[in-house]
């Protein structure tokens, strides 16, 4: 059946095959009672040497692959393998004691495991649980003889698409890569093991999709976008052809892009300017470095929030914070704090339902008035400050009253920590976002009381023509090519200048090939994007002329409409 | 015997990520091992008990060793845990 599937896009770039499912193996298990206790016990350990083995071979491999934090995971499954205390004797005395089979008493056992590691209150020990689950199902598949069914190898010689309702980490051990060309799973967000793991492999991958087990079938013609997370079932010949034509593309453009890794971002005439991702989450911090990117214009902080009834505590933020802030070297990290309300509402905070969600109660508006959730958050971006080039960033400031109380809440959050003796980041970076016109009318006067400025352009043209970005009546209204945003964007870049702060643009449209020539020409040094358009603009700065962008911009301040404007740059 | 209590420096825990590397140094002493956090204690040398135990980051825990290389078996665990990895 053809048909079409939405997940979220988890590894890049575009792969065809033929689906091959892998099932969850579903243990069941006998009521024999064994006749032979000691016969029973010698079939437990030599399942035991069995998983063993596997493991190791499974570590080795991983290492051979190039995926090292992979494979450390197979060395705690040996140590629980060859855990005596923990594991072996237990079972034994199952075995001895209460007459149970060898599958029973090593189900019962992990099981217990599963259950003590699932009851601790972390990420790591969850993943752990599901750790001990696939280790108890290795023995147990190899106590009773049977073959876990996920090697499928033979069925599909080539141009395999793995399609799972979520995979273990032995899972993806045990896969065979060089014939995977991309991985599906109806499970799991961005930050899966499956996610990880594709990406490290630079293997195309969608997750969460939803309703991929019902309708795919072994052997289904697939076809998976790992960026806009679709994936096309069955489609026919044409559509095939097209995908294959865009998949050479991307590949060819790919290849060509590489070139561009480890260069400067620098015109043709020598104007040097800054390339960097926005990331939202910790692994985000990867693709950055692997795509290049000059530093971080952006964090968005709200990704410890989500999805979570109590808030993040400020050790859990502190040490998330450390590791993007430690991965990132001395290159600099502006983190956002947290921009809550508006469209991203969050469980641990309980917000009112608004009219004009937009217009109403979010980001520092929200944080001002809780400065308890405000300054946990500041004082976990200071005490991880000391690991890197941190910069903070408020965003949403309409008024320097706003400002104000917000550098007076980071400075008690500075002070609260030296009377506690945490060390701590004394000196920093602090900026705003500019996205609220207001901000932008008075750059010249918020210049002299901050570091930086970042120009949020989604918001700043919702703002500035009052459309709502989310909104498909007004998609026409809503265009960054209004002469009106561009003349506030280029004021704000010019007070900028004038008073010698640094000026950088973390909205979609710094990443927008027919923006940044306009916006090099405005005099902007700092562009920040997604990780996945950095070496596409380096190439496009490569091939530029500053004073010809400075002119050409001169030519387009004088144009009092968007459709010229963007003809103009299009051309 | 030898007794020794400590901070848990290690990033992601004793309980997480280290804890099979943790074991691994535990096994190559001969000494009877413990480690106490908590109330409970745990043999070092088994990974399940260990990361049962849960000891994160800033835990205190004391590890007490008995047998012939004792001294050398607590400075070892107590040097493990002092990395921040």
């Amino acid at each position: 059946m053809k048909m079409e599937i939405k997940g979220i896009g988890a590894s890049p770039g575009l792969a065809m095959g033929y689906a091959v499912i892998y099932q969850k193996f579903e243990i069941s298990i006998p009521d024999t009672i064994p006749e032979d206790v000691d016969a029973e016990i010698k079939k437990f350990q030599s399942a035991r040497h069995e998983s063993i083995c596997e493991v190791t071979a499974l570590f080795d491999k991983m290492m051979k692959d190039g995926a090292g934090e992979a494979a450390e995971v197979f060395m705690a499954h040996k140590e629980i393998l060859e855990d005596e205390a923990g594991f072996v004797m237990p079972v034994i005395e199952r075995i001895r004691e209460k007459s149970e089979n060898a599958v029973r008493a090593v189900a019962h056992v992990l099981n217990s495991i599963v259950d003590i590691f699932r009851s601790m209150d972390n990420e790591y020990m969850q993943a752990r649980a599901a750790d001990a689950e696939d280790l108890r199902d290795s023995v147990v598949a190899n106590i009773l003889g049977i073959q876990k069914p996920f090697m499928k190898d033979n069925l599909y010689s080539e141009k395999k698409i793995i399609v799972s309702y979520d995979l273990a980490p032995s899972d993806t051990a045990k896969l065979n890569f060089d014939k995977v060309e991309g991985i599906v799973t109806q499970s799991g967000g961005t930050t899966s093991h499956t996610a990880l793991l594709a990406r490290t492999l630079e293997l195309p991958a969608v997750v969460g999709a939803v309703g991929l087990l019902e309708h795919v079938k072994d052997g289904d013609f697939i076809v998976l976008d790992g960026e806009t997370g679709k994936i096309a079932v069955n489609p026919d010949k044409q559509e095939v052809e097209e995908y294959q034509k865009r998949k050479d593309e991307y590949i060819k453009q790919k290849n060509e892009l590489r070139e561009y890794s480890g260069r400067r971002s620098i015109t043709l005439d020598g104007r040097q300017v800054r390339l960097e991702a926005n990331i939202g989450t910790v692994s985000d911090v990867q693709t950055a470095i692997d795509n290049d990117a000059e530093g971080i214009g952006l964090v968005r902080t709200e990704f410890l929030y989500m999805e979570r009834k109590e808030l993040p505590s400020e050790q859990e933020q502190f040490e998330a914070y450390k590791r993007i802030l430690e991965e990132m070297g001395d290159k600099p990290v502006i983190f956002r704090t947290l921009d809550a309300g508006g469209d991203k509402s969050f469980p641990g905070l309980t917000l009112p339902q608004e009219e004009n969600p937009f217009l109403g109660y979010r980001a520092i508006r929200i944080c001002l008035n809780t400065p308890s959730l405000f300054k946990t958050q500041l004082k976990a971006l200071l005490r991880a400050g000391v690991y890197g080039n941190l910069k903070i960033m408020f965003p949403m400031i309409s008024s320097l009253d706003e400002l104000r109380r917000a550098k007076i809440l980071l400075e008690q959050a500075a002070e609260e920590l030296s009377a506690a003796g945490v060390p701590h980041r004394k000196k920093l970076s602090v900026g705003i976002m500019v996205e609220v016109p207001a901000a932008a009318i008075l750059a010249d006067c918020f210049a002299e009381h901050v570091d930086f400025f970042s120009i949020g352009t989604n918001d700043l043209v919702q703002y500035t023509l009052a459309a709502d970005r989310g909104n498909p009546n007004v998609a026409d209204v809503y265009t960054t090519f209004h002469p009106a945003v561009l003349k506030l964007i280029a004021s704000t870049i010019s007070a900028a200048e004038k008073a010698g702060i640094e000026c950088g643009m973390c909205g979609e449209a710094a990443g927008d090939p027919t923006l940044v020539p306009l916006f090099l020409g405005f005099g902007l040094k700092k562009f920040s994007m997604s990780s996945s358009s950095i070496l596409k603009i380096r190439k496009l700065i490569s091939s530029l002329n500053y004073e010809e962008c400075k002119r050409m911009s001169e030519r387009v301040l004088q144009l009092n409409t968007a459709s010229d404007i963007e003809r103009i740059l299009k051309k | 015997m030898i007794s020794k209590e400590t901070m848990v420096k290690l990033e992601s825990g004793l309980h997480a990520r280290p804890a099979a590397k943790f074991v691994q140094l535990s096994k190559r002493f001969t000494s009877k091992l413990l480690v106490s956090y908590n109330g409970k204690s745990a043999d070092p040398k088994s990974i399940l008990g260990l990361m049962a135990l849960g000891a994160g980051k800033g835990s205190v825990i004391v590890i007490t060793a008995e047998g012939e290389d004792e001294a050398q078996a607590v400075d070892a665990l107590v040097d493990f845990v002092q990395q921040s990895e």
